[in-house]
């Protein structure tokens, strides 16, 4: 996988409690921004762009999330990642009517979308493999996580 | 055999940066794994969509967007989902193979 440079132990949320995406996506702003990934504009616009344009996809595994926003935001890029206890419903990317409850996020710090196409591309192959996301969810440590990103 | 009309698809998201470029790639890897090469796919920002789209045949949305337009669109959501993608592959064939 091409995750490799774009992953952070300290980025990477297992058991996370959240009672609404909004509280969900304030606590991996915070995270990035006292990691210096991203700049202090980065949190507000995340929220704002989630709510203009939401990235909620049903899979077949359950509902994730791949909250992103313009490149301006960001000091380097990076992608954070959260598994929840419980699911938090975020509005469906394309479809803002429809709810998806979402246990797994992806919080896409980008730089520049061209150049990290082949991660964006190999996380959506993973997002589709339903082992895989089983195996997310069952993740102990956050090397567990690492591991699934960059071996598989 | 005749050349086909040569088609131009538009895929639509937030920003024109990510989900744009991943549904982009696969649906152009989709139909050239189908033969299919007589269109020309580019992606697009919500905001572009109203002074680009009269250039193009067919949207293909990752947005929600309100508004309608006088082309076809195609939900591209399911390029990332995996749900229900072969609906969609059917219809943007469809339209690419139309003269």
């Amino acid at each position: 996988m091409n995750f490799k440079n774009l992953l952070d132990d300290d980025i990477i949320h297992l058991g996370v409690k959240a009672s609404c995406a909004e509280e969900l996506l304030g606590f991996m702003s915070d995270s990035l921004e006292k990691h210096d990934y991203v700049k202090s504009s980065f949190k507000e616009a995340i929220i704002n762009r989630e709510q203009e344009f939401a990235t909620g996809l049903p899979l077949e595994s359950g509902g994730i999330a791949i909250p992103h926003t313009t490149t301006e935001h960001v000091n380097q890029a990076v992608v954070s990642v959260a598994i929840l206890d419980k699911p938090v419903p975020f509005k469906m990317m394309g479809n803002h009517d429809e709810t998806v409850y979402a246990d797994v996020i992806f919080m896409l710090a980008l730089k520049q979308a061209h150049t990290q196409l082949e991660m964006l591309q190999d996380l959506m192959k993973l997002i589709q493999d339903q082992d895989m996301m089983k195996q997310m969810k069952e993740a102990t440590c956050t090397k567990d996580i690492i591991q699934l990103l960059e071996v598989n | 055999m005749p050349n086909k009309k040569y088609k131009k698809l538009l895929v639509v998201c937030g920003t024109g940066i990510a989900t744009s470029t991943i549904v982009s790639r696969k649906v152009k890897d989709i139909l050239n794994q189908r033969g299919i090469y007589n269109f020309y796919i580019k992606q697009s920002s919500l905001a572009q969509v109203p002074s680009e789209v009269s250039h193009y045949d067919l949207l293909i949305t990752v947005s929600n967007h309100k508004k309608a337009y006088d082309i076809p669109s195609v939900d591209g959501v399911c390029f990332l989902t995996g749900v229900r993608k072969e609906e969609a592959i059917n219809k943007i064939v469809k339209i690419v193979n139309e003269d």
